[in-house]
């Protein structure tokens, strides 16, 4: 997995780099964009870029266009001591997401992760409790007899929505919204019924949910 | 000279001479008109009509009666003659106009009435023995009154003269319009507001308006000026507060970067007061840029449940780790906020109950009858010895929510800390 890293300050660019390549990234770090043009080869494609804002010459907001423009399924990470909104928007509107300074190396693990399951840039086969779920293929193994589960359409994309934000919490209204592509109407059942549906396929005991946890009050998770 | 020619005062004493002027005319007119009406009447009036006729009569035969009376009705148009003879038999009517059915045969009595009937009445009559014989029978001349009295040079008096009072109420009216129109296009413009200035006026003449006009512009060109350069100045310390924060959390970062190889009690140590820090520099921005009035707040009708929905899911596994028992209860709600900036709340409210409510293991979320209430079971704000910072975060939380028109209230006592938050009525 290839990462591309741009961060001016020597210590912080330096620790990034170690930690990353410590979790087996193969990592890229220069310290301005004029750097990373001058030393960069143009064969090697990148899975993901981390991007600090404030850079020497050319900022973080306007290489990550640059990038984009060359790559558009690059998944960009800003980092960013302005915790400001007017910046995390900006930031996001181009970046795929933010990590605010001080950070700490789990959480940029945490977010590398979840972007690059969402870019599909990710190992094929994610493993959860007795599930091995083959996201290229769209394939689910039952481990504990090896036999394929086969779930309808509708919840191979939930279980799919919720493999991609794994260990999120994500809420009725955002995972209604992402898999029916339709506004959430309060009292609607279809998503519970789905969900219940799905547990009855993939859990082991389905009135014991292990895999799509519910958060009481709040949504669903499924912990990776 | 046409400096004076540009000047309302000019015009204005322009209007009151044309005023003067028309009034001269008029009397002019009148007095014209009188004489030429006149002339068109042959210079005749009604004594100089019978003195004639009695002359023309006086010196008729019965034979030349039908010439006299060629001769005067080519004079007026509007007249009628008849004859009556010595034995006072009607015997001919002439260019009868206003048929008034005369008798055949006159005595005393009935030319008694004829006279007395025609004394001062619509038509002139005069009744004359022709050649001065009453043996000749009288010839009776009848004319409208309208054509020989001069009523006709009134009414044209008062047609001219109404024209022109029109035609200097128009002009007056014009005037002052166009100087009360101008006048209220200043208004407009002094009391519309774009970017939260007046806008210009256009320029249209030379005279005093125009001078209050090109000063009014010059005076929005100078606020526009000061508006820029008082925003650019804004902007800059915008800047400036979002740079210090960077480079306050830059050697932040750098500590922590430079903690990972000490010991693990140490870097946990080193990791809580680096995260303390970095908040307390978000507060304090916050407040900076709130108390400076540098946050913009675009307040929407907003779903609250969903938004502390979203809140609560980003934070419940923080809360998990740290063994809390979260209880969240929310009913559909909808508020007029700012989304961006109502989350923002609610991570400093969480913020504050991971930081300070620790022992109590405990947070509850209620939306209901209207009412948002955050519940711990900490040891209450008054006991933050070891977290003064507490304060400013509260502070950001006030000051956001008041933006918001949001009621913002604290009960807090050693069971536990209550949040509440309402919109205000």
């Amino acid at each position: 997995m290839k990462i591309l890293y741009i961060e001016d300050e020597k210590e912080i660019n330096e620790w990034l780099r170690a930690e990353l390549t410590k979790a087996y990234y193969e990592v890229y770090a220069f310290k301005s964009y004029h750097e990373f043009k001058e030393h960069h080869s143009e064969e090697i494609t990148f899975d993901l870029a981390i991007l600090d804002v404030m850079l020497p010459g050319l900022d973080g907001f306007s290489i990550a266009r640059r990038l984009k423009k060359e790559q558009t399924d690059l998944p960009i990470i800003m980092l960013t001591a302005r915790s400001q909104l007017e910046d995390k928007l900006e930031g996001l509107s181009i970046a795929d997401d933010y990590v605010t300074k001080p950070f700490q190396v789990e959480e940029i693990l945490a977010r590398m992760q979840v972007l690059l399951r969402r870019f599909e840039k990710d190992e094929e086969v994610i493993s959860v409790k007795h599930l091995e779920i083959n996201l290229k293929n769209k394939t689910i193994i039952n481990t504990n007899n090896n036999q394929e589960i086969l779930l309808t359409q509708k919840q191979y994309a939930l279980l799919n929505y919720f493999v991609v934000h794994g260990n999120q919490i994500l809420t009725k209204e955002q995972l209604y919204e992402a898999v029916w592509n339709e506004e959430y109407i309060d009292g609607d059942k279809t998503l519970m019924v789905h969900i219940r549906y799905l547990r009855e396929k993939i859990e082991e005991d389905p009135s014991h949910p292990e895999i799509v946890e519910t958060i009481r009050g709040i949504g669903y998770r499924v912990r990776l | 000279m046409k400096k004076i020619a540009n000047s309302l005062f000019f015009r204005f004493i322009v209007l009151i001479v044309i005023a003067l002027v028309f009034l001269q005319t008029v009397m002019l007119l009148y007095l014209f008109s009188a004489n030429f009406e006149k002339m068109k009447n042959n210079q005749l009036n009604l004594t100089q009509i019978e003195e004639k006729w009695t002359n023309d009569v006086k010196e008729a035969t019965p034979d030349s009666i039908d010439k006299i009376v060629e001769k005067w009705h080519s004079r007026f148009e509007k007249s009628q003659y008849f004859y009556v003879d010595g034995q006072g038999e009607l015997q001919k009517e002439w260019y009868i106009q206003i048929d008034e059915s005369l008798p055949k045969i006159w005595d005393t009595m009935k030319t008694t009435r004829f006279i007395q009937e025609h004394y001062d009445a619509k038509l002139y009559t005069v009744i004359r023995f022709v050649g001065d014989k009453e043996e000749n029978g009288f010839l009776v001349l009848q004319i409208l009154r309208d054509e020989v009295t001069p009523t006709k040079v009134d009414n044209s008096f008062i047609y001219i003269g109404g024209i022109f009072l029109i035609l200097y109420l128009i002009i007056s009216f014009i005037f002052f319009f166009k100087i009360i129109k101008r006048l209220v296009r200043l208004e407009k413009a002094m009391t519309v507001r774009e970017n939260g200035l007046p806008v210009h006026t256009k320029i249209a003449k030379k005279d005093e308006i125009g001078k209050v006009e090109v000063a009014f512009n010059q005076m929005i060109d100078e606020l526009e000026e000061a508006k820029e350069k008082q925003e650019e100045e804004e902007q800059l310390r915008k800047e400036l507060i979002a740079n210090l924060s960077h480079d306050l959390k830059t050697p932040l970062t750098k500590i922590r970067a430079a903690s990972h190889d000490i010991p693990k009690e140490n870097q946990y140590l080193i990791d809580q007061n680096i995260d303390k820090m970095s908040e307390l520099i978000d507060n304090l921005m916050s407040y900076t840029l709130l108390t400076a009035d540098k946050v913009t707040f675009e307040l929407e009708e907003k779903r609250i449940d969903r938004l502390v929905n979203q809140s609560i899911a980003l934070w419940y596994p923080v809360f998990e780790e740290s063994d809390f028992e979260v209880e969240v209860e929310l009913e559909q709600t909808t508020w007029v906020v700012d989304d961006n900036q109502f989350s923002r709340v609610l991570d400093n409210v969480f913020q504050n109950v991971l930081r300070h409510a620790d022992r109590g293991k405990y947070l509850g979320i209620f939306l209901k009858d209207n009412c948002l209430v955050i519940q711990d079971k900490g040891p209450g704000i008054e006991a933050h010895s070891e977290n003064k910072g507490a304060g400013i975060g509260l502070n950001v939380i006030d000051l956001m929510t008041s933006k918001m028109f949001l009621s913002f209230k604290i009960e807090s006592n050693q069971l536990g800390t209550k949040i509440m938050l309402k919109e205000k009525d």
